[in-house]
């Protein structure tokens, strides 16, 4: 079942952020995305410290989407750290990329993400990703297509 | 088993003295002096022993060994046996070759003054028995009392027989080693004995009695009088280049005429005067007249010998001027090179003593070279150099290698620098007998060098930053390219939503400019693909792999399907010799260089597309070519072709962003390659490209135009006479 806060996005763009939720607010997902702007909100978020210490209750997103730019800590910092930990270790993580230049993917794929978007998030390439990881529970809420 | 193996220890340096004579000193003859003294001592000894052997068992016949004339004595004979043995023990003790007869002879050796002492004793006990007119029998002791017995001392031998034993003995006991002194005395003792021996022979040939007072009327038997000049002349050959006897074997003309005198004045004179008592006793001629035509054969021979004297000393001399002029002028000639060279020249004996120095010495050390002269290191060169000199010196001697070194004459500081060699110099026979050193400043090009490290450093570090400046402007390029795109990704997406979820409340001239929104964001997009492109080819590594240019052109021209859609391109791919470079960016030039073609045929009905080499045969070093039949372009603007942003049509007309060709030049640089392109205006273009042979290095620039130039002609040629179709190629052929 989808519960809130299923989809982390990581992002600093408030563009492609506003873009991405309007995106997957077309298809009703909208609600399950939580947004942190950069990677040491995004660790902080993910392990329960600073301003997300009291998120109790709350379990882990079930998908990550991740800027690979990113201020403060780098996206390929965060996607380390989240490699490293035994509780975040198995969620999968979803690359955003803003070209198709192969160096970032490779090291993004060197660092243990799952699949890639390139940026915009197109909502058909993004449920096509989810379908490669598995998360069939995206591809079930997704509406008839119209 | 090798049964010799190179030794690679190297022997140290024989080293001798300076002797600036050595050169002048003439040689020694090489006439077989030593052969004739062991031939002469054999005879002797042989001699002796059979006589002695007659004596012991009374053999009469054997103690005259010349029938009809009187007997040699047993003791003459023992100390001529004794004598000869000598002669024979010494000769072989000291001769050169150490092999085993040789070295057991020289265990031997002590017997020499022994054996000659002896001999000289016999001589010494019977001429004692003559001067106190006693006997003790002595003569006796070999031969027994057998003898006749007539005379009193009828076994004994003769006085000068005895004298001549005494002188040779004593002379042969005189070791070699005491000195030319003694070899001197040696020699003049046994000449002397030689002398009597001759005149005892001359006294048998004139067959005159030596008188010595009444008492004293024997005579030296032939034999032993001819055994004892045997026995004088082997003891002087014994030392044949010692003492006196130089006189005679010394390489020169003196030598020479000794030599020749020497015999011909002991031989000739006898027969002269032989001649005078034969032919007077003959009665051919009386007293007087014999006595005048001896003085004239001695005056006419002592002519020619003196005549013979003056030719031998003329040439002699005419050859020691020649000598002497050749070396004036190599003297000349050195001096001339030594004064005349700016180089310090110096040489010094094995101690190190100043045998020679150039005007550059006295220059460098300050001090005139008439009180260097002789002086060793230490006293003759400033304090500061003595220790550095004093190494390459005794490295010199102790390896006999030749030391080139630098030497900074004031220690630490560049100026003065000096380049010394330091080098043995050898005599005739390869022994060290001085060390020469030549030193030449080179301060002037040490300081030049000092210029050009400092300017090359300088220059590394300006390439260096120039090198940090491009990268510096690559990646702020790169990262302008890349940061633009989320601008753009914006007005691109929410265009697309306003489109999307606004499409009703948006009239259609909204919706227009809505549309012209999106489309110059695409352009964007593209113009920062071929930008990101552009930096992209230029930066990272190549990998240079063997390509296989058809396949990978067939995969650029797949991925422009979408040129194709609703066109009629007749895209031919013909024979493509493999090439050696970094696949993804060739494959980058087949796709922007196959995309130009579509875009620029768009107008023709038909568009024809042809991709080849011009000498398929060439391998690694062909030429291809993307031919289109498209609106083609003015030569005169072929220059801007490759410029980034230069673009020879109208904006609108053919979208594009100008980078393209420039990339497609930047790859082809990086791999030492070339573009080049052929144009008519309405009619076509074709590109043409070439890469680095793997098998050899880059081309020089100079080879590489002129290929290009040739390659040049070559395809106008092709292109210009037949327009239609390359020979050999089959392509429109689809």
């Amino acid at each position: 079942m989808l519960y809130e806060g299923a989809i982390l996005l990581v992002e600093d763009d408030p563009n492609d952020i506003e873009l991405t939720l309007n995106a997957f607010d077309r298809h009703h997902l909208a609600n399950h995305v939580t947004v942190v702007r950069d990677g040491e909100e995004a660790l902080d978020y993910l392990f329960r410290r600073g301003e997300y210490a009291d998120r109790d209750g709350q379990p882990n997103p079930q998908l990550i989407l991740l800027d690979l730019k990113l201020p403060k800590v780098d996206g390929i910092e965060v996607l380390r750290e989240i490699r490293e930990h035994e509780s975040t270790r198995t969620i999968p993580v979803v690359a955003l990329t803003s070209s198709r230049d192969t160096r970032d993917v490779e090291s993004a794929y060197d660092l243990g993400v799952n699949s890639y978007i390139p940026k915009p998030v197109e909502f058909d390439e993004f449920i096509k990703a989810a379908g490669q990881l598995g998360l069939y529970w995206l591809i079930l809420n997704e509406p008839p297509s119209t | 088993m090798s049964p010799i193996a190179p030794s690679n220890e190297r022997l140290p340096p024989v080293l001798a003295e300076f002797d600036p004579l050595a050169a002048d000193r003439p040689g020694e003859t090489k006439l077989p002096w030593r052969g004739f003294a062991v031939v002469a001592a054999t005879v002797v000894t042989v001699l002796g022993a059979v006589v002695l052997t007659g004596w012991i068992f009374g053999v009469e016949q054997l103690t005259r060994p010349l029938s009809g004339t009187s007997t040699m004595k047993a003791n003459t004979a023992l100390a001529l046996t004794l004598l000869g043995a000598a002669i024979l023990l010494e000769g072989l003790a000291t001769a050169r070759s150490k092999d085993g007869a040789a070295r057991r002879a020289s265990r031997f050796a002590w017997l020499v003054p022994i054996l000659s002492l002896t001999a000289a004793a016999i001589g010494l006990v019977t001429v004692f028995e003559y001067a106190a007119a006693v006997d003790f029998g002595f003569d006796d002791l070999i031969a027994g009392s057998s003898g006749a017995g007539a005379a009193t001392h009828a076994l004994r031998p003769a006085l000068p027989t005895a004298v001549a034993l005494i002188l040779l003995g004593s002379a042969l006991a005189i070791d070699r080693l005491n000195g030319t002194t003694a070899m001197r005395a040696r020699q003049l003792l046994a000449f002397a004995a030689t002398c009597l021996a001759y005149f005892a022979l001359l006294g048998h040939i004139f067959q005159a009695e030596i008188v010595l007072g009444a008492e004293l009327r024997t005579s030296i038997a032939l034999v032993t009088a001819v055994c004892l000049l045997l026995i004088g002349l082997a003891i002087l050959c014994t030392r044949p280049f010692e003492g006196w006897m130089r006189i005679v074997t010394i390489e020169n003309v003196g030598g020479k005429v000794t030599r020749r005198l020497m015999p011909a004045v002991a031989l000739g004179l006898p027969l002269i005067a032989l001649g005078r008592v034969l032919g007077t006793s003959a009665g051919l001629f009386d007293e007087r007249f014999g006595a005048a035509l001896a003085v004239v054969l001695v005056t006419l021979g002592a002519s020619v010998a003196v005549a013979r004297l003056a030719v031998e000393m003329n040439r002699g001399h005419e050859q020691c001027d020649l000598t002497m002029a050749r070396r004036n002028q190599t003297q000349l000639l050195l001096n001339g090179l030594a004064e005349g060279s700016s180089a310090m020249i110096a040489a010094r004996d094995v101690h190190g003593r100043l045998l020679m120095a150039n005007g550059a010495f006295e220059r460098w050390t300050g001090s005139p070279r008439e009180q260097a002269l002789g002086k060793t290191l230490r006293e003759s060169l400033p304090p500061e150099l003595v220790p550095r000199r004093e190494h390459s010196f005794n490295h010199v001697l102790e390896t006999g290698e030749t030391v080139v070194e630098e030497v900074q004459v004031r220690p630490g500081e560049i100026v003065p620098t000096v380049v010394a060699e330091t080098f043995p110099v050898l005599d005739g026979v390869g022994r060290i007998v001085a060390v020469g050193a030549i030193a030449a400043d080179i301060t002037e090009r040490r300081l030049h060098e000092q210029t050009v490290e400092r300017l090359n450093k300088q220059l590394e570090h300006e390439t260096t930053r120039a090198r940090e400046a491009i990268a510096e402007l690559e990646a702020f390029g790169h990262t302008v390219s890349h940061d633009l795109r989320s601008p753009l990704r914006a007005i691109d997406g929410f265009s697309q939503v306003l489109e999307a979820e606004y499409a009703v409340a948006i009239d259609q001239r909204g919706r227009h400019f809505l549309d012209r929104i999106r489309s110059a964001a695409r352009d964007m997009n593209g113009l920062i693909g071929d930008l990101l492109e552009y930096s992209r080819v230029g930066r990272g590594e190549l990998e240079f792999t063997h390509v296989d240019m058809a396949t990978i052109a067939r995969a650029a021209n797949e991925k422009l399907a979408y040129e194709r859609e609703g066109r009629d391109v007749r895209v031919t791919i013909g024979e493509l010799p493999p090439a050696f470079g970094d696949e993804r960016l060739l494959g980058v030039v087949f796709t922007q260089l196959l995309s130009n073609a579509h875009k620029y045929t768009r107008e023709r009905a038909v568009a024809e597309i042809t991709v080849g080499a011009i000498d398929p045969a060439a391998g690694l070093s062909a030429t291809y070519f993307v031919r289109d039949n498209g609106v083609g372009f003015d030569m005169r603007y072929s220059e801007k072709l490759f410029q980034a942003f230069e673009k020879l049509h109208h904006e609108g007309t053919y979208e594009g962003t100008g980078v393209g060709l420039a990339t497609v030049q930047r790859v082809l640089r990086r791999h030492d390659g070339c573009i080049w392109a052929q144009s008519v205006p309405g009619e076509g273009t074709t590109m043409y490209f070439q890469l680095a042979r793997e098998d050899q290095p880059p081309l020089s620039w100079a080879d590489h135009l002129a290929e290009v130039s040739s390659m040049r002609r070559r395809a106008v040629d092709s292109d210009l006479q037949s327009p239609v179709a390359q020979p050999g190629q089959n392509e429109f052929a689809k």
